[in-house]
């Protein structure tokens, strides 16, 4: 008996022992699956960069960024930023970029990268400022056919004089209404930046309150983007209206920039008419052309023939802020 | 008494307010406009606002300097919009968009 207990007792303690060692090691396993993904976290570029023509890729690499500054969960991990796949990006999709690698550094997330592989590419993007504004090491390259990234808090418009000018050298020095339209354009694009694009958009942290401008001129066009990373329209709009619960988001963007949302978000009539004003101008203006608006999950492409027409596509994640981009037609534009 | 806008504030006029705007609709009031409207109106004079010269007109600024006026002179609306007239041969659209502004500033 005393033996056969003493067995029992014996293999008893064997599977509690047993037991143990597999939790322990079950536990040493995740601990170590643990601080793989929280030390290290790396994403890839996709290799066409462009909101347009690769929506699904281009909007997760941003959304997995941004993931990381908001998400608490994913607090000290450390980013890679792998570019090394790029073959071809927007211009929207750069000046993007470097918004959000300004708000990794705002919010002191931890990051290193790898710029892509081809040398043309990398040097293309120096031109747009990227090395100025991302790697830090403040040697702006310079291309004459590129207004390289700028960045502010306020309305600048000694900057839209310098853009003017840009824009007045590259279509044959020629005088009209296109260049006021499209500086009144730009200052109620930033105007509405500074007094609405971050409104209540975060309580436990400072925000940064900047928008981002580039230009490039091409052969037949000029193109131009202007963005933030604010609430966005869709939830700036939502916030306001519930009217809007249940539109999709490229839909609220549409409403929105055609004033068809029923008063003023200040309670003032004289208020608010910033979005309108900025599609106004695109439409009365022949040149200004390839009008497209990208925030929250929305994208709306304007048709440059029937301008109140838009394709209205919903993306495949969220963007933060409000990105627009338009051209100039060099063949359209008119003297007087 | 006048003011030339291009001449004597800004050939790009900027954003709506002060503090989130450089050369903005609200320091064009609170500098120039005010000074020469109460000048204008103690002298019995019209005001010319002349805004030939301009690169731009944003109506943000516009709205702040003109309709914020009338907001702000509430009670003698009627004497402000007789005292001030406007001037713009390069783009005299531009005039009635301004006087809208300022009909439309207190509603």
């Amino acid at each position: 008996m005393d033996f056969r207990k003493r067995l029992n007792e014996n293999n008893l303690n064997k599977n509690i022992l047993a037991k143990s060692m597999v939790k322990r090691q079950e536990k040493i396993l995740e601990r170590e699956r643990f601080d793989a993904t929280l030390l290290k976290r790396e994403i890839f570029v996709p290799g066409i960069w462009d909101f347009g023509n690769n929506n699904e890729a281009t909007t997760k690499f941003f959304s997995d960024i941004v993931e990381a500054i908001f998400d608490s969960d994913l607090s000290g991990t450390n980013l890679v930023i792998n570019l090394d796949n790029l073959n071809n990006f927007s211009i929207e999709s750069i000046v993007y970029f470097i918004a959000i690698i300004s708000l990794l550094n705002h919010h002191g997330v931890m990051y290193s990268g790898l710029l892509p592989n081809d040398a043309n590419l990398k040097k293309n993007l120096g031109y747009y400022g990227f090395h100025n504004h991302v790697a830090m090491d403040g040697k702006l390259k310079y291309d004459k056919s590129i207004l390289a990234v700028e960045c502010y808090d306020r309305t600048k418009p000694e900057l839209v004089s310098k853009i003017r000018v840009f824009t007045k050298n590259n279509c044959s020095k020629t005088e009209g209404s296109y260049l006021a339209s499209m500086c009144e354009m730009i200052i109620e694009m930033m105007d509405n930046t500074c007094n609405h694009a971050y409104d209540n958009i975060e309580k436990t942290r400072t925000v940064l309150k900047r928008w981002y401008i580039c230009a490039k001129n091409e052969e037949k066009c000029i193109s131009y983007v202007f963005l933030d990373t604010g609430l966005g329209i869709p939830k700036t709009v939502m916030r306001k209206w519930n009217e809007f619960y249940g539109f999709s988001n490229s839909k609220i963007i549409n409403s929105a920039l055609k004033g068809d949302y029923p008063r003023s978000s200040t309670g003032h009539n004289f208020r608010g008419k910033g979005l309108l004003q900025i599609y106004s101008h695109f439409k009365s203006e022949n040149c200004i052309r390839d009008f497209k608006v990208i925030s929250g999950r929305g994208m709306c492409i304007f048709n440059n023939i029937d301008k109140e027409d838009a394709d209205l596509i919903e993306l495949g994640s969220d963007i933060r802020g409000t990105i627009f981009c338009w051209k100039i037609d060099k063949t359209k534009v008119m003297k007087g | 008494m006048k003011i030339k806008i291009s001449k004597d504030f800004a050939k790009m006029p900027g954003g709506r307010y002060q503090n989130k705007s450089d050369k903005s609709g609200e320091e064009f009031r609170k500098d120039l406009l005010i000074p020469k409207y109460n000048l204008a109106k103690s002298s019995k004079e019209k005001l010319i606002i002349d805004l030939d010269g301009l690169f731009a007109y944003p109506s943000s600024f516009f709205e702040e300097a003109f309709g914020g006026l009338v907001r702000e002179f509430r009670s003698e609306k009627e004497q402000l919009i007789s005292t001030i007239d406007f001037v713009c041969e390069e783009n005299p659209i531009q005039i009635d968009r301004i006087k809208r502004y300022m009909n439309d500033a207190d509603k």
